[in-house]
């Protein structure tokens, strides 16, 4: 029988937390970003086309806006804050990212991330601490319902002072 | 800028892709992290960053992608099409790092859409220390 609280066994393999972008996918945005990484693929400066890296970049929160300030609904990774509360967990590392492209995200797109818990592990202690690994997987969907892509991040949350 | 596209039949298993210099700078670490929309501190402010026991900013992940996807297809053109990449990130990669970018080509298989899969390991060095270690798998 598992000792994980019974929201975080609830929560296994089910989308928990959706979020539609504040902003559509811009070509300002899409140049910003291959200027900063000198990258020069034609799909992105002349068809439209966003590069992988930005594949989470559109559901980030504004800092701030005139309808709900600087309180965002929901954190980047939201889901990933909340386990690690339930499970009073302090602090967390990632331990791997994996992402899985889909159809490419372009210019006027609207997207909506999926955020869903994977796995738990069973507690464990290394030279970090005793802790956890999860993983939060996002999927990230273009207006038509079309997945552009599937990020997994693999944290290893944990306390210093092991129980 | 064009690039060349190379074909899957002049790629094989042990190829070494051409080693890549990126002298990091304040301005490449927030300039990405900006568009990307990472308002993280630790991505901006060198203040907070040392207070949480960094060197100074640091890269973000999204924009170890874009260095790392950049690379790949500056290399095997622009209609490679990215469609894994998976990452360790060991250490941080700060202002004043001399990023070593290098790569190698592990896997090549035939894909039921009659392209080819190909995938690469990918390293991001400061001298003799890994930053991140990645694979990334696309298809021509």
């Amino acid at each position: 029988m598992s000792d994980l609280p019974q929201q975080i066994q609830d929560w296994i393999g089910k989308v928990v937390v959706i979020d539609e972008s504040e902003v559509a996918v811009d070509r300002s945005q899409i140049e910003n970003f291959c200027s900063a990484v000198e990258d020069g693929n034609p799909l992105y400066w002349e068809e439209g086309i966003s590069p992988p890296g930005m594949l989470s970049a559109y559901n980030r929160p504004h800092p701030w806006t005139p309808w709900r300030g600087d309180k965002p609904v929901n954190r980047p990774l939201e889901l990933h804050f909340r386990v690690k509360d339930l499970l009073d967990l302090p602090r967390g590392i990632v331990a791997e990212q994996v992402y899985e492209f889909g159809v490419p995200l372009r210019v006027g797109d609207r997207v909506r991330a999926e955020q869903s818990l994977r796995e738990v592990s069973e507690l464990k202690t290394n030279k970090l601490g005793t802790g956890r690994n999860w993983t939060i997987d996002v999927t990230y969907k273009n207006q038509r319902g079309e997945i552009a892509g599937v990020e997994s991040v693999s944290f290893f949350g944990y306390r210093r002072d092991a129980r | 800028m064009k690039t060349k596209n190379l074909q899957a039949s002049d790629i094989g298993i042990g190829d070494q892709l051409p080693v890549l210099q990126v002298p990091i700078t304040a301005q490449k670490i927030i300039s990405a992290a900006a568009a990307t929309r990472d308002w993280q501190p630790i991505h901006h402010d060198h203040d907070i960053a040392i207070k949480s026991g960094l060197r100074g900013i640091i890269l973000n992940a999204p924009s170890q992608t874009g260095w790392i996807s950049r690379y790949v297809t500056d290399w095997a053109g622009s209609q490679a099409q990215i469609k894994r990449l998976s990452f360790k990130m060991k250490d941080s990669i700060c202002p004043g790092d001399a990023l070593t970018i290098s790569g190698e080509i592990i896997g090549k298989d035939a894909v039921d859409n009659g392209l080819t899969r190909i995938t690469a390991t990918v390293t991001l060095a400061v001298g003799e220390i890994i930053k991140t270690i990645a694979d990334v798998r696309f298809e021509l």
